[in-house]
């Protein structure tokens, strides 16, 4: 009965995906209902039958299999062909409106930066030399003060490289939809900066050829001064101001429900969206798309029992909330039989699990026993069996066929296959034999879920997130805010939410005042 | 036995707590007659049970019982009573000076005033330089000199550094207080106070060898003001690193336990004061501890209870005696056989609510499956259709919460979370999930999981009010076994800190070459 109700409802699910098309190919769904009525009987004279019961009804299920197996391949690929679509209509539209900018955006922010690093750096040499090269004999001579300010620059010019590499030079590692604000407004205060020195310096230095070199030397090391305050306020914009926390952030993935809390300072969103993302590779386990299977069997079995009740409302009228009260009571009805088989099958899952579990562990437990580390007097000592000696692969490689079958059935069991290949499996063995791991801590990799970067599969491609807000995204942070990241497959939610604010106030217990008496229960008992 | 020196250790406690009433000597005189009287009747005892007479033995079992269990009731209702009566007084008390102190005008005074402060130090520091730079010009221009090249360049040089410091005070001073601690910052206040003799010493200067002599040297008072800015961005900085970088390198690992369930989270922390590391503490507790659920401690009340009935029963048969020894020997046994029967059923009551609650969900899964079934997103090409049946997030979450309100109901007060979501936060809840395309399992995770206190809107307002408990004064910075307490309205956090240890860090070189194994394989013929 259970196998025929799923193998209906993903009949009716197919019928339902393609709704779309022509009222013909409706009519024609609806007889094929027929056909599938009529087959669900022929099971049951099948199962009744006499002669070899259990191996008929293997044979049975395996064919149930196989075609749940392709329905369930036409299925998803119909819905992932659906959404890859979209989003690959989105993304045209959207590298035909960047694929220019994309390249000027990627290097424009680099360049501008290091154009306008150099540009403030050669200032101050510039305005040092200009004078020397042209009206050199009008100067007054300059003694011991200029000489000494000459070192204070150029001990200032190198500290202003040195910090200036170490803050805006690091490798950026994501590209963000918009320009950083505080980045733009720093730029912009030493590109002004840099413009009003270079104006005083050619009217008041520059046409008058002024003569006075101790004061033109004073005026550039004012400029290198107020241009390492100007990187002092970088740091403190930058680097400083968002320690604080005021944010907690809640980030929920939309497929599996997994969330996180975080708690961040005054950020924009889209910081804030670098920030979480930074720690989803970290904290998040992997998301892994065969999980959601079961319930969408559950969910079959449901839907045949709508499709049997609506077939006969059908015949009456066409009303919709005649449909609806139809569903809803088909639903009350077949709802006590499908919590019960989904609460049952998932004891037998964790049953089945727990079975694979135990023989992947016994198996891999005795695995490691075969092989020893060979010690530097021991190579020494045994000269006689120089074939035996291996190294750290090939003892993988000698160990690993004895757990490989357990290890197969379980990531089959745990549908964890497409996250472990053969031979990350094997180098992984390898890496434990390496560093002395027991077999407990070789085993963690597959017995626990864990984060995207354990998985080398993912790194390549996963790296594309697209920023959805209703707000600018180089708005603050603000009480309710949301917003997501979406990519190919799933999207993670982030909710903002301010800490309360807290008010503490002070109470001093004596050290004294901790006094205790027994409590004696007296109560009278007839 | 047994029994007989239970009762005589009633009877002992009784002593001893009228004892502690402070009764005249005559009284306990009297006591100590029905003492006498009690050791008698253990002798009449004694005889009877050697004379094998039943008639004479039950008299005495029945009274004596009557008697002390009347006296003790009597006496622990007074003790129990005046002790609550105690406590409460205490608190009362407690509460009511704080209410006078007055959460209105407390709040309003600490919130405003660091601020008001800040703005006016602020404006002070910006109006100073200016100052200085006006006042020659005002009062004796004409014996000015001119001011050259180098002059006009520092005036540039000054308002960008004025410009400078001004960002940099906003960012680092103005960002919204979110807490009001007890005590001032030590490092804030040291940090205004030298800002301020700062301002004062060139004042001071200022008014003694420029507005006295009336300097006629403008380019040296542009200096001046020059010094004095890029002094307060010197202290700037030094704010930078005592407020925000000292305390960034670990040295303390601090353990919080929440006094009701036990829940325990570590945290490391540098250099703090005790009230600092509070506030950090808090603003990670709203994060990490999961919202405090005071109906999931009604089970452990109930199994407590019955534990102490037990010892109750047992009591019954006590006869008198004095040794208190004798009496903890006694409580001990009974607890160590009355221990069997309430662990199993703790055990068996954890089992058949863990399997309850599994039911429930399963039920609850299926039907929120069920339910989003129901309702689709409208795509763009669809919406040149009729619009029958189109639905904004709301009106599509009301649609379909009836379907599973049944199930999320029995869930909720299953698993004893029914007043942390109310009917319209769980609606709310669906709208959103709908709105950002979430599947059903991402929308049962509010319910299925119980998360930090934030997430539960109605909680987030409500316990703000902490009060800090402390031993050691609260602007003493941590140390090794430090302890504190932070008291909310219903439970408090226990905070206990440890210094990290020293790490001595050694160096081994490891050839890769040297990685050599052999099989180890064990042959033995089996026969």
């Amino acid at each position: 009965m259970d196998n025929e109700s799923q193998y209906s409802g993903y009949s009716y699910k197919s019928s339902h995906s393609r709704s779309s098309r022509k009222h013909r190919d409706r009519r024609d769904r609806h007889r094929s209902k027929s056909r599938d009525s009529s087959s669900r009987g022929d099971k049951s004279v099948t199962i009744q039958a006499p002669g070899e019961p259990l191996l008929d009804a293997e044979s049975t299920r395996g064919d149930d299999r196989d075609d749940n197996w392709g329905e369930t391949t036409t299925v998803v690929t119909g819905t992932s062909e659906h959404s890859v679509s979209n989003e690959d209509l989105t993304r045209a539209s959207k590298e035909l409106e960047d694929s220019s900018p994309l390249e000027c955006r990627r290097f424009a922010g680099p360049i501008v930066s290091g154009v306008l690093g150099l540009f403030a750096l050669l200032t101050p040499l510039a305005f040092l030399l200009l004078p020397q090269l042209l009206w050199r004999d009008s100067l007054e001579p300059c003694g011991t003060p200029c000489e000494g300010l000459y070192v204070s620059l150029a001990f200032k010019l190198l500290v202003l490289l040195i910090s200036s590499w170490a803050l805006f030079l690091r490798p950026s590692r994501s590209t963000l939809p918009r320009f950083f604000v505080f980045r733009c407004l720093l730029m912009a205060l030493v590109f002004l900066f840099v413009a009003s020195y270079w104006l005083f310096y050619g009217v008041r230095v520059l046409e008058p050829r002024e003569r006075d070199y101790r004061g033109i030397v004073g005026y550039a090391v004012s400029l290198v001064d107020a241009l390492l305050f100007i990187q002092y306020l970088a740091l403190v914009l930058l680097e400083v101001r968002h320690l604080r926390p005021a944010f907690c952030l809640k980030v929920v993935r939309t497929t599996d429900g997994a969330s996180r809390f975080y708690n961040v300072g005054h950020l924009s969103i889209q910081r804030a969206a670098v920030w979480v993302l930074d720690h989803y590779y970290t904290d998040f386990p992997v998301y892994n798309p065969a999980l959601l299977n079961l319930p969408k069997s559950i969910l079959s079995k449901k839907m045949s029992g709508f499709k049997v009740y609506s077939l006969g409302e059908e015949n009456s009228t066409n009303n919709s909330t005649g449909q609806s009260r139809a569903m809803i009571a088909a639903a009350a009805r077949r709802r006590d039989n499908s919590h019960n088989e989904y609460y049952y099958e998932e004891a037998e899952m964790d049953r089945r699990v727990r079975k694979r579990k135990a023989r992947l562990v016994v198996a891999v437990e005795e695995a490691f026993t075969h092989i020893k580390r060979l010690q530097d007097d021991e190579a020494a000592a045994s000269p006689k069996h120089p074939r035996e000696v291996m190294d750290p692969r090939e003892a993988a490689q000698a160990i690993f066929a004895p757990m490989a079958r357990a290890m197969q059935k379980y990531l089959r069991t745990t549908r964890q296959q497409p996250y472990h290949s053969m031979e990350s499996i094997i180098s992984h063995l390898q890496f434990c034999i390496t560093h002395n791991m027991t077999p407990k801590a070789f085993l963690e990799r597959y017995l626990t879920p864990g984060p995207t970067m354990q998985y080398q599969r993912e790194n390549g491609r996963g790296r594309q997130w697209t920023l959805v807000s209703e707000e600018p995204v180089t708005a603050a942070l603000r009480q309710g805010l949301v917003f997501s990241l979406r990519r190919l497959d799933f999207a993670l939610v982030v909710t903002v939410t301010p800490l309360p604010f807290l008010n503490l106030g002070e109470e001093f217990i004596d050290p004294k005042s901790h006094k205790f008496v027994m409590r004696l229960q007296s109560e009278t008992s007839v | 036995m047994d029994t007989d020196s239970i009762h005589s250790g009633y009877s002992h406690h009784s002593n001893r707590s009228r004892g502690s009433n402070k009764q005249s000597e005559r009284s306990s005189r009297d006591r100590h007659k029905p003492h006498s009287r009690d050791s008698s009747s253990r002798s009449d005892k004694n005889v009877t049970i050697s004379a094998t007479s039943v008639q004479p033995q039950q008299p005495d079992q029945s009274s004596a019982p009557t008697d002390a269990q009347d006296d003790n009731w009597g006496e622990t209702t007074t003790a129990v009573t005046g002790t609550s009566d105690h406590s409460l007084s205490q608190e009362d008390l407690a509460g009511f000076g704080k209410d006078t102190e007055g959460p209105v005008e407390k709040l309003n005074c600490i919130r405003f005033l660091p601020l008001a402060l800040t703005l006016l130090l602020g404006l002070l520091v910006l109006v100073t330089p200016l100052s200085f730079l006006i006042l020659p010009q005002l009062m004796w221009p004409e014996r000015l000199q001119t001011c050259g090249t180098a002059c006009e360049g520092l005036f540039l040089s000054l308002a960008f550094k004025l410009l400078i410091l001004l960002l940099a005070g906003w960012a680092l001073f103005m960002r919204p207080t979110r807490a009001s601690l007890p005590r001032i910052a030590v490092f804030r206040a040291l940090l205004g106070l030298l800002t301020l003799l700062l301002l004062l010493s060139y004042w001071l200067f200022f008014g003694v060898r420029i507005l006295d002599s009336q300097d006629d040297n403008y380019q040296g008072i542009v200096q001046f003001a020059v010094s004095l800015v890029d002094a307060l961005l010197f202290i700037h900085y030094l704010a930078v690193v005592l407020l925000e970088i000292r305390h960034l390198q670990p040295c303390f690992s601090l353990c919080v336990v929440r006094s009701t369930d036990g829940e325990t989270h570590h945290y490391n922390m540098g250099q703090l004061s005790i009230q600092r590391a509070a506030l950090v503490i808090l603003e990670h507790y709203y994060k990490d501890f999961t919202v405090h659920n005071p109906a999931l401690l009604t089970a452990a009340k109930s199994r407590a209870a019955k534990h102490l009935a037990g010892l109750k029963v047992y009591n019954v048969d006590g006869a008198g005696s004095d040794a208190a020894t004798a009496q903890s020997r006694a409580k001990m046994a009974a607890a160590a056989r009355q221990r069997d029967t309430s662990h199993n059923e703790l055990y068996y009551e954890e089992a058949e609510h863990d399997r309850r609650v599994r039911k429930r969900k399963a039920r609850l899964v299926v039907a929120v499956e069920e339910a989003f079934t129901h309702v689709r997103r409208l795509q763009d090409e669809e919406k040149k259709k009729p619009p029958g049946d189109e639905m904004d997030p709301r009106e599509a979450a009301q649609a379909i919460f009836p379907s599973m309100a049944r199930a999320l109901q029995k869930y909720l007060r299953t698993t004893r979370q029914q007043h942390c979501h109310s009917m319209d936060s769980i609606q709310a809840h669906l709208a959103f999930c709908i709105t950002n395309n979430m599947t059903p399992k991402a929308f049962l995770e509010s319910y299925l999981t119980a998360g930090p206190t934030l997430q539960y809107g109605r909680e987030s307002s409500q316990t703000r009010h902490w009060t800090l408990v402390s031993e050691a004064s609260v602007t003493s910075p941590l140390r090794n076994g430090s302890e504190f307490q932070l008291k909310s309205s219903d439970f408090s956090l226990v905070v206990t800190s440890k210094t990290i240890p020293h790490l001595k860090l050694s160096e081994e070189y490891v050839h890769p070459k040297s990685h050599k194994f052999v099989l180890q394989l064990q042959s033995e013929t089996s026969v």
